[in-house]
């Protein structure tokens, strides 16, 4: 566990420093002082993909909260129900009580059954 | 033609190209002749003989003809060696060229340039000795190169412009994209938190039937893990919805069928006058009106999770019951396609399994107020909690430490819960009434014996005893609660009759027991004559009918009392 969140703070740190270095490269590549024409076409090419890899990086950063929650929803045990009221003798004297009721069609309730 | 060849032979401007037969050595010469003059089968002497004299009349008669033949052939061969002087220059040139352009490429690509080098060329330059220069010209050329430069400037400014815009569109639709996908991804969380606050148990799925092999967030809905032992096991996956990310509950189960939502319905029978009436009819309404109000009062995927649990129960409930009762056909027990019939003398229990949304609808099947409508509830209630407490045997069973090896040979199969929810109701049903049937019998006999009523009514109050349960282990702590539902009935009755001359009493024990099928039924009839110090042993006997029982003890009265 320690290793995965270890994991999981170096990549949101790595995203987040790329896409700064992207969103920088950018706007350095906007200028065209004294650049040969195959150099700028070049360069109106990586500003698309600089584009692209932002976005890219920004829906990893969105999985990667999906993956938190996923393991955090995950590595629940749901809660166990204690009855403390309804004791195990309780419990007998009423199955048995029903057990009496279901056997014999003579027999008549003497009070009012609730059980499930 | 051979003659035309030794003649240019002779010739000074021998065609030096042309091949001389006769210095050709055999194994060529041979496949020659064979090429020009066919199969050597088909080679005739006249042939042969008639091209000899041909050849030899011919140098006579045409000599003008060979002449002009002979300036021809001059002038061919001419230009044919013009021909290949022209190609070795040209190959002279280009291998100088390759050796030039070599040494050039030799710079930057040292191997490259040294496979294709020259032998000479190598020994006699340095690699990479060779380099080049772009020469910048002035005045002009350099007045159009910085045109086309302010051309080039502003046509890449432009792309640079398109660039940008269609790098900003693209950030922007990606983030109304992603903002929506985040709204999505927080719709379905809740989701999936409400759910876990309902305590479901929510894993971790392979999607099954989608497209994509991912995995998927599940819930475990059924009672696979809560002891059952029924095919589907209450699996389902929550998908995401892919407009609002909603959570849509989907079952997956083996059969790739919808299932009709049922519930088991109880009725009961009673013979009146040689006639089985219905006398009354279980509920299911009540269970159905709580579960469509915790719908109401739930969000719509717990609801949804509540009602797939409690339909699958029931249909998992309906189906153990069909097992069970299949194997009960010797207790009059019948399953009538999808109706258990069973038969118990005077009354008939059916259990069906049926639609719930015509038991909700009064229209379709009114409840009638009937006197054994409660009775048959019971029966349900008692039925469910029975299947319940299998389901927790299972678990029980489970829990046990597996058992080595060498106790149970490989292949044996694990030993299994014995399934028991109709055989404890039947069961208990014939005890009680055996055990009526058996107390008329007695008091009949008994009045016959002493033809007194007050002395019947003494004995049958003070020196007649029914105890119940014997089978059940004396209460511990922490029982299971459904011990005597679990074990079969065992009564006993306990009776002292006095003899008729006053000498003795006559103890008599009987002991009904049902057999571990519940359904069978075991007499065990002892009796003890009780002197005033002494006792003895007059009668063991076990009987499996209420008959001979009656029977025996007719006899041995008469006979002891």
């Amino acid at each position: 566990m320690q290793k995965k969140s270890q994991q999981l703070m170096d990549k949101l740190d790595s995203n987040v420093t790329l896409m700064v270095q992207k969103y920088q490269s950018i706007l350095e590549l906007v200028t065209s002082s004294d650049k040969s024409i195959g150099t700028q076409s070049v360069e109106t090419l990586q500003i698309e993909s600089n584009a692209s890899t932002i976005i890219r990086l920004s829906e990893e950063l969105l999985s990667m909260t999906r993956t938190l929650k996923e393991s955090w929803v995950l590595g629940q045990l749901p809660k166990i129900n204690e009855d403390s009221d309804l004791s195990n003798e309780h419990l007998r004297e009423k199955m048995n009580q029903l057990l009496e009721l279901v056997s014999d069609e003579t027999k008549q309730p003497k009070e009012e059954e609730s059980d499930l | 033609m051979l003659d035309i060849g030794e003649a240019l032979l002779k010739d000074d401007d021998q065609d030096q190209y042309l091949i001389d037969n006769s210095k050709l050595p055999l194994s060529q010469l041979i496949p020659k002749i064979v090429a020009e003059r066919g199969r050597f089968e088909d080679l005739k002497e006249d042939e042969l003989i008639d091209e000899i004299l041909e050849n030899h009349q011919q140098p006579a008669n045409e000599t003008t003809v060979q002449e002009e033949d002979q300036e021809d052939s001059e002038s061919f061969i001419k230009q044919k060696m013009e021909v290949i002087t022209a190609v070795q220059t040209a190959l002279n040139e280009s291998s100088l060229l390759l050796d030039l352009v070599s040494l050039l490429i030799s710079c930057t690509r040292p191997a490259a340039g040294s496979t294709s080098m020259s032998p000479h060329l190598k020994q006699h330059a340095k690699l990479g000795s060779l380099n080049c220069d772009d020469i910048s010209s002035n005045g002009e050329v350099s007045r159009l190169a910085e045109e086309n430069k302010e051309k080039h400037s502003i046509v890449g400014l432009g792309w640079k412009s398109d660039a940008l815009d269609v790098a900003s569109k693209r950030l922007l639709s990606a983030s109304e994209r992603l903002n929506d996908e985040v709204l999505k991804e927080k719709m379905y969380w809740d989701n999936i938190l409400e759910t876990l606050e309902a305590n479901e148990v929510i894993l971790k799925l392979n999607s099954k039937g989608g497209l994509s092999n991912s995995k998927e967030i599940g819930v475990k809905y059924g009672f696979g893990d809560s002891g059952s032992t029924y095919f589907d096991r209450g699996i389902a996956l929550l998908k995401k919805g892919r407009s609002f990310g909603e959570i849509h509950f989907n079952r997956i189960n083996n059969l790739q069928v919808d299932r009709d939502e049922k519930v088991v319905k109880v009725s009961i029978l009673s013979k009146v006058d040689d006639e089985y009436t219905l006398t009354g009819e279980s509920n299911s309404r009540k269970y159905l009106d709580s579960l469509k109000n915790f719908q109401i009062n739930h969000t719509s995927i717990v609801g949804e999770i509540e009602r797939a649990r409690f339909f699958i129960f029931e249909e998992e409930f309906f189906h153990q019951l069909l097992k069970e009762a299949t194997e009960l056909i010797s207790y009059q027990v019948q399953v009538d396609g999808n109706k258990i019939v069973v038969d118990l003398g005077e009354e008939i229990i059916e259990i069906e399994s049926v639609l719930a949304e015509t038991q909700l609808d009064d229209n379709q099947v009114p409840h009638k107020e009937l006197s054994h409508n409660q009775r048959a509830d019971y029966i349900t209630i008692f039925l469910r909690l029975m299947l319940c407490a299998h389901f927790r045997s299972n678990l029980e069973n489970k829990r046990h430490n597996p058992t080595a090896l060498t106790v149970h040979p490989p292949g044996t199969p694990k030993q299994k819960v014995q399934l028991n929810l109709l055989r404890p109701l039947i069961g208990n049903y014939r005890h009680n009434k055996h055990l009526q049937l058996l107390k008329n019998i007695i008091e009949m006999l008994i009045r016959n014996i002493y033809l007194d009523d007050e002395k019947v009514s003494e004995i049958m109050g003070q020196h007649f005893k029914l105890t119940k349960h014997l089978a059940e282990p004396k209460s511990q702590q922490n029982q299971d609660p459904f011990i005597r539902c679990k074990t079969p009935p065992v009564s006993e009755f306990l009776l002292e009759l006095p003899s008729r001359s006053g000498e003795f009493t006559l103890k008599v024990i009987i002991t009904v027991s049902a057999t571990s099928s519940f359904c069978g039924l075991q007499v065990r009839l002892k009796m003890f004559k009780i002197l005033e110090k002494d006792s003895e042993m007059v009668l063991d006997v076990t009987f499996s009918d209420v008959r001979d029982v009656q029977d025996c003890l007719s006899w041995s009265w008469n006979r002891y009392l």
